[in-house]
């Protein structure tokens, strides 16, 4: 076999009048690395066809430029013939439609409109050049492990990644999340979303807030745990509930390759070989649609090794049977349909790979009283599929190889955590399995986090959060964004009260600041200030400010000259500094005698947080829990 | 809902969060004294600075945003796999 032929080439199928389009896709193709069979023999020596028909066999895909010119070429209808035969499984064509006219009443396009190609204009332009090559990309890109179901094809990118990010130190997300990109289509072309489904997208978020050279290592013990427990226990669970609504004498239809679909049938024949024995397998044949050339055969090795007699019903058979065509009714009855799922959305749509044909007639099968009106449709599928918003279905199907087929046309959707019927409304709801894996992916998150690094507060427990009647919370930089406050915050407020979560402000600022504050902020009923020397509660009966120091007049009076003495020292030491100035003049309180005051020169180098916030901290706490302990006295009043 | 809070059974230990964004902050973080105690992402930078006074949970937004991110953690009913 020469280099040109080896399978990873791509062939044109063209009419003479066509060669300038055909060199073009080639040229394109050729710049980006792949192997393109183009004949250089003359068309009129007679020999040129054989050996174009042999190229054509080697070839992995078949571009066929559909043209007014190629629709009347029979070299042309020829080769669509050969590579649209469902026997077929080595060449999977692309047509390329070029030119404004009638395609659709061409033979060609009857032939091959049923896989994914590119509807271009006369000039095919580089736009459409470039679809064609995503295409091709990405069909040869995944050829290699295509048979791998999205469980495996996950798998494999997570020990890449891994291995990837063991040898990393410093890391940004977007490089974690670039390679986890670049991996997905070594393995499976676009057709698994790595990080959707392992939910790394979100948890590179986290990541973030850890120290750089922390993240690399914390990501790889998140994806190692995300396997371990979410993806091979959702597995099982899911294979597990499958395998319950298998019953005697069923005859199961399996639409496309899938481990989960296999892992339940496996456990039927281990669990109730009799039962087993009664059951009649048919595997549809999608040859050619898919690149899974070998997943029915994969399917039907499985199922004979169990010793079962699967059936292959093709494709075209396989529909004509969904609309009832008379030819193809020695299949029987069919009373279980399984579909192994590639994604949910959040109201159990189903994500598919291209369908298009089928999905119709399962919708409308009851009406159209389809030889599989009464079959029981399940389609499978782990929780950690179900897509998190509707952004990330419309990103899944905008790929090409992807459709969404409605709830509505099946009847279970079996998860790992439950299996899901229409309601009355006809309606299902999949938020649970969102919550299932984001709860899971907290628990994992607590168990790996550093011990020294802060945790989201997406990690803040549910009996915290349910427990919550306080939010004491300080104001400048945490409430503020450069002093002011947002909107978003102030709604904030509101929706704390009406929910009945009291807010105690702290501030540094002095008294009247906070009074005021919490005067006019909606759900503050008290506010501590000045460092937690005074609280003002709001609601109190008193004029509302509370010296929290519970000293005589005397021991106050000493305290404020002290005050003065330091207030005298500090000026010395910052000439430009002005004593500061509220409302609540008679309330100043203060240490007993002047501390040691910092120089500037001393100033920024010394400041932390020991030094600065010891002397606070008990007060804060006491505020607090003043607050409290008035409200109380008050309340009951 | 929370509503009819009944105040003398609230205590500190069980019922307050707490939320800074500063080294200035870290008695606001004694996790021993409150049921949470939590950053806005910029407390990240004082951490060293806090020494063993850091808060347990940081949001991911500063500032204002940090705020609404942790008021709309104790508001939300349910988990939902915020993003």
């Amino acid at each position: 076999m020469s280099e040109s032929q080896q399978p990873e080439s791509v062939f044109i199928s063209f009419a003479e009048e066509d060669r300038p389009i055909a060199d073009r896709v080639a040229e394109r193709l050729r710049h980006d690395g792949v192997r393109v069979w183009q004949y250089t023999q003359n068309a009129e020596s007679g020999t040129w066809h054989l050996n174009e028909l042999r190229a054509l066999r080697d070839s992995k895909i078949a571009i066929f430029v559909i043209t007014e010119a190629s629709a009347t070429s029979t070299a042309c209808l020829d080769e669509a013939q050969r590579v649209a035969d469902p026997s077929q499984v080595e060449t999977i064509p692309i047509p390329l439609v070029v030119g404004a006219w009638d395609h659709e009443a061409s033979d060609l396009w009857l032939l091959l409109s049923k896989w994914n190609g590119v509807i271009a204009s006369p000039d095919l332009t580089e736009d459409a050049l470039r679809r064609l090559a995503e295409l091709v990309h990405g069909r040869l890109g995944s050829r290699p492990v295509s048979s791998l179901s999205t469980g495996q094809a996950l798998s494999a990118v997570k020990d890449d990644i891994c291995a990837f990010l063991a040898d990393a130190e410093e890391l940004t997300s977007s490089e974690i999340l670039e390679k986890a990109s670049d991996l997905q289509h070594k393995h499976r072309g676009n057709m698994v979303a790595f990080a959707q489904f392992t939910y790394l997208d979100r948890e590179l978020q986290a990541a973030d807030l850890l120290p750089p050279a922390h993240r690399a290592d914390y990501i790889r013990q998140y994806l190692q745990a995300f396997f371990d427990r979410t993806v091979a226990s959702g597995h099982a669970d899911v294979a597990r509930r499958l395998a319950g609504y298998v019953e005697a004498d069923d005859t199961i239809v399996i639409s496309e390759y899938s481990r989960v679909i296999r892992q339940a049938i496996m456990l039927v024949n281990q669990s109730d070989p009799r039962l087993f024995s009664t059951l009649r397998f048919i595997v549809v044949g999608r040859i050619g649609m898919l690149l899974m050339a070998d997943e029915p055969l994969r399917m039907v090795e499985e199922l004979s090794a169990l010793g079962a007699t699967p059936e292959i019903m093709p494709f075209s058979v396989w529909i004509d049977y969904l609309v009832g065509h008379s030819d193809s009714m020695a299949i029987g009855q069919v009373n279980k349909l399984f579909f192994g799922v590639e994604a949910f959305s959040r109201r159990g749509d189903i994500v598919y790979p291209q369908i298009v044909k089928e999905l119709d007639v399962l919708r409308t099968r009851v009406a159209l009283g389809s030889p599989i009106a009464k079959a029981l449709v399940v389609a499978a599928g782990e929780a950690y599929k179900v897509c998190r918003d509707d952004h990330e279905v419309s990103k899944m199907v905008a790929d090409p190889h992807y459709t969404v087929m409605p709830s509505a046309a099946v009847d279970v959707i079996v998860t790992d955590i439950g299996e899901f019927r229409h309601d009355a409304e006809g309606k299902v709801d999949l938020s649970s399995c969102i919550s299932h894996v984001a709860t899971a992916v907290d628990s994992m998150r607590k168990a790996l986090w550093p011990a020294e690094s802060p945790l989201p507060v997406w990690n803040l427990p549910d009996d915290v959060r349910e427990s919550a009647a306080i939010l004491a919370t300080d104001i400048d930089g945490s409430v503020t964004d450069g002093a002011k406050l947002s909107l978003e915050a102030l709604a904030r407020f509101v929706e704390l009260e009406s929910r009945g979560i009291k807010v105690i402000l702290i501030t540094g600022r002095s008294a009247a600041w906070a009074a005021a504050l919490g005067h006019y902020l909606p759900g503050a009923f008290a506010a501590v200030a000045e460092n937690g020397a005074v609280l003002i509660d709001r609601d109190s009966t008193d004029d509302g400010a509370i010296l929290l120091d519970g000293w005589t007049q005397d021991e106050r009076a000493q305290r404020m000259d002290a005050v003065e003495e330091c207030l005298a020292e500090a000026l010395q030491l910052y000439p430009d500094a002005k004593p500061g100035n509220d409302n609540f003049t008679d309330l100043r309180t203060g240490p007993s005698r002047c501390p040691r005051l910092l120089s500037p020169e001393q100033w920024p180098h010394s400041r932390s947080a020991t030094t600065y916030a010891t002397p606070t901290a008990q007060s804060i706490t006491t505020s607090v829990g003043v607050a409290l302990t008035r409200r109380r006295v008050w309340l009951r009043r | 809902m929370k509503a009819h809070l009944n105040l003398s059974d609230v205590s500190l230990a069980s019922s307050v969060i707490t939320l800074g964004d500063s080294f200035n902050d870290a008695p606001l973080f004694a996790e021993a004294t409150f049921a949470a105690t939590v950053g806005v992402r910029g407390v990240l930078k004082h951490l060293e600075a806090l020494g063993t006074q850091r808060p347990g949970y940081v949001t991911l937004t500063d500032a204002s945003k940090g705020f609404v991110e942790l008021a709309d953690a104790l508001l939300e009913s349910g988990r939902t796999g915020t993003r």
